[in-house]
């Protein structure tokens, strides 16, 4: 918004250049009408409101085109808007319901163009989520994402694959695209278009975002810019993928449609006499079967890799309470969830803030219970 | 089983900025390495040289690039020594262990390699590919194979490691995986002294996460009769004269790497599992050692 009022402020003294250059045209007019032989005087006031106008011209120009370079390409896939820059430290707060429906940003931001709205963490209406990154590292750094419509009640929690090309922006893309289209990952060929939609996506993030900030820095330091083809082309990103879509039935019931690619998991629980019970976990139930190589979305367009995202990608429909929450986690986080599942998630249920999530997972992890890794957590109430 | 000071299993740190590690490549160089590698067109110190810039890119290509800077991020410490009868930094002039992102960028030069591509219909594999890959080591051999003076340096320069002031925004280096050497060599020793008791020295050492890792890799002229992280002296010792020793020589696998071990190999592998592998491909170490994997929990 800086650049906007700038610009505007740049259009009134044009404006008044404007104004002073036609005064010195109708002056110029007046002498000449006044005189019968245009003298000296008269054309240098007459050359003088010609060149006003050009100044004018240019200056308008200038203020015009200064007006739309600043603001940055809008970003693939996001919907979002733009949002003052987080210092990317610490736990993400819980985002609320914002008039412009986002929660702060945690993106780094790219040469002169603020922070980037890819990763603009979304509004989850009354789902709440928590984040953090791994012990150590900023927010800006965790490769986790989700997103969220609570309007049409569907919620999708990612895990970049660290040693993957770039995985935390595809990570994102994935997230918001398994939101705004939940259709397409029920059928094969609607899914390989999404897919490729996607992909295309990461791929524009990359050239037109990523990378001109990467060689910018590189150039400044001194350095030839890294050729990132090979990576971008043959490596790229991959993640994980947990989604829910929540209808309303007839009959008062839930239906929840569950859609998972890899480790991420969703947990069923329903609040009995005895405390939370989990009823399902999908598409992993067992602590020990997490493994390290799980199923993925690439961002390769190697038709293996497509076939085999297919392959890899698991829904589950459950019929539900009102009064059940269903949990969105990442790998590590539902792992030690599940060694333990009613206690651990009444703890989660009952977490105030993002400050007592954050405290729970240091205690975890210093414990010995809970690896190191990035932990995005949604919780998202069925009623 | 618990570190004394942590509550944190042994072996489960992941390695990261914060809590990176550092690996030890010893390299055998000597006289016996000129021989050429039955079926390969190569000698062992070719075959040798290939396996080791073979890790040194498969372990730089699995760091994460970070995304705020296109650097590789700091997760990992390498260093290389080659030895005959005396022992050279391959990497640096001193020893003194490398960043991996900074060693990325001293690679001296490319060479071109042949991958092998799966052919479904002949059920076999094809040199059908060709690439060109970065390289930081020459095959070179000279002498006799004195294995004890490797492992002497290497004790060193592992204990100037952990001795070390961390950088900033690391953690004392105590706090991190411990250190891990892979041993490369044709296993035929004729030092002055025997390495093995060296080894459980080193091995008696470590950090909060445990004790320094060895690993061995064994390989012989005729490459045949592979074996994969074997438990016990008699699944090698009709191999090679030479096996049993190293086999001894090397680290029992920690329990919380052996379900990791088993995805790579595509096999459980039993209780006391040895990293060592005789006639295979020395990729699996790296593979097994998949540092954005350690431990529960794949990404």
């Amino acid at each position: 918004m800086a650049s906007l009022s700038s610009a505007k402020g740049f259009d009134r003294v044009a404006c008044v250049g404007l104004g002073c250059a036609l005064i010195s045209i109708v002056g110029a007019g007046l002498v000449l009408l006044a005189r019968p032989v245009l003298d000296a005087a008269g054309l240098l006031v007459a050359a003088a409101g010609l060149l006003g106008i050009l100044a004018a011209a240019l200056w308008l120009f200038t203020a015009r085109h200064a007006a739309v370079t600043p603001l940055a390409a809008p970003p693939p896939l996001s919907g979002g808007q733009p949002c003052p820059p987080s210092d990317g430290e610490g736990p993400s707060p819980l985002p609320s319901p914002s008039a412009d429906g986002e929660g702060p940003g945690v993106g780094p931001p790219g040469p002169g163009v603020g922070p980037d709205p890819l990763f603009t963490l979304p509004a989850t209406g009354a789902a709440r989520a928590f984040i953090l990154a791994k012990e150590g590292e900023p927010l800006a750094r965790c490769q986790d994402f989700y997103a969220a419509d609570p309007v049409q009640r569907v919620f999708a929690v990612t895990d970049g694959v660290s040693t993957s090309f770039l995985p935390r922006a595809w990570a994102s893309i994935i997230a918001r695209a398994a939101v705004r289209a939940p259709a397409a990952l029920h059928e094969e060929a609607a899914f390989l278009v999404w897919l490729a939609e996607c992909r295309a996506a990461w791929h524009a993030w990359v050239v037109n975002r990523w990378l001109p900030m990467i060689h910018a820095q590189q150039t400044a330091r001194g350095e030839v810019p890294t050729d990132y083809r090979n990576l971008i082309h043959h490596k790229g990103a991959q993640t994980t993928l947990i989604a829910c879509q929540v209808t309303p039935e007839l009959d008062a019931g839930v239906r929840v449609d569950l859609v998972a690619v890899g480790d991420a998991v969703a947990l069923h629980a329903r609040q009995t006499d005895e405390g939370w019970a989990l009823l399902t976990a999908f598409p992993i139930a067992d602590p020990t079967a997490f493994g390290t190589q799980p199923g993925t979305l690439p961002t390769s367009s190697d038709p293996v890799w497509q076939a085999r995202a297919w392959a890899d990608l698991r829904r589950m429909t459950l019929t539900a309470s009102p009064k059940d929450v269903i949990l969105l986690a990442t790998d590590t986080l539902a792992a030690w969830i599940l060694r333990d599942p009613s206690a651990r998630i009444a703890r989660m249920l009952a977490l105030p803030d993002a400050a007592a999530y954050a405290t729970l997972i240091a205690q975890e992890r210093q414990s010995g219970t809970m690896h190191e890794d990035d932990m995005t957590l949604l919780i998202v109430p069925l009623a | 089983m618990t570190s004394p000071f942590t509550a944190l299993p042994l072996y489960t740190r992941r390695f990261s900025r914060r809590h990176p590690g550092l690996f030890v490549f010893l390299l055998d160089q000597s006289r016996s390495m000129s021989e050429p590698v039955a079926g390969m067109n190569c000698s062992k110190a070719d075959f040798a040289a290939t396996a080791l810039n073979e890790l040194i890119y498969a372990m730089l290509d699995q760091t994460p690039i970070d995304d705020d800077t296109g650097e590789r991020r700091k997760y990992l410490y390498v260093t290389a020594l080659g030895y005959s009868d005396e022992v050279v930094s391959l990497l640096t002039p001193d020893g003194a262990p490398i960043d991996l992102p900074a060693l990325g960028k001293r690679a001296l030069g490319q060479a071109t390699v042949a991958r092998d591509v799966y052919v479904s219909r002949s059920g076999t594999y094809q040199a059908v590919q060709e690439t060109t890959r970065p390289y930081w080591i020459k095959p070179s051999w000279v002498n006799a194979t004195q294995m004890d003076k490797a492992f002497i340096r290497a004790r060193d320069i592992i204990r100037a490691w952990l001795d070390a002031p961390p950088e900033p925004g690391q953690a004392p280096r105590q706090h991190g995986f411990p250190p891990i050497i892979i041993h490369i060599t044709d296993g035929e020793d004729n030092g002055v002294y025997d390495p093995e008791p060296l080894t459980y020295e080193i091995r008696s050492e470590g950090t909060q996460q445990g004790a320094t890792l060895i690993f061995n890799c064994h390989f012989t002229a005729t490459m045949l009769d592979p074996c994969i992280f074997p438990a016990r002296e008699y699944e090698v010792s009709h191999l090679n004269p030479f096996a049993a020793k190293l086999l001894a020589m090397s680290s029992i696998i920690p329990e919380p790497l052996l379900l990791t071990a088993g995805e790579i190999t595509g096999q459980a592998l039993q209780p006391g599992a040895r990293g060592f592998i005789y006639n295979s491909n020395a990729e699996i170490l790296v593979k097994f050692l998949n540092f954005g994997t350690l431990g529960t929990g794949a990404v």
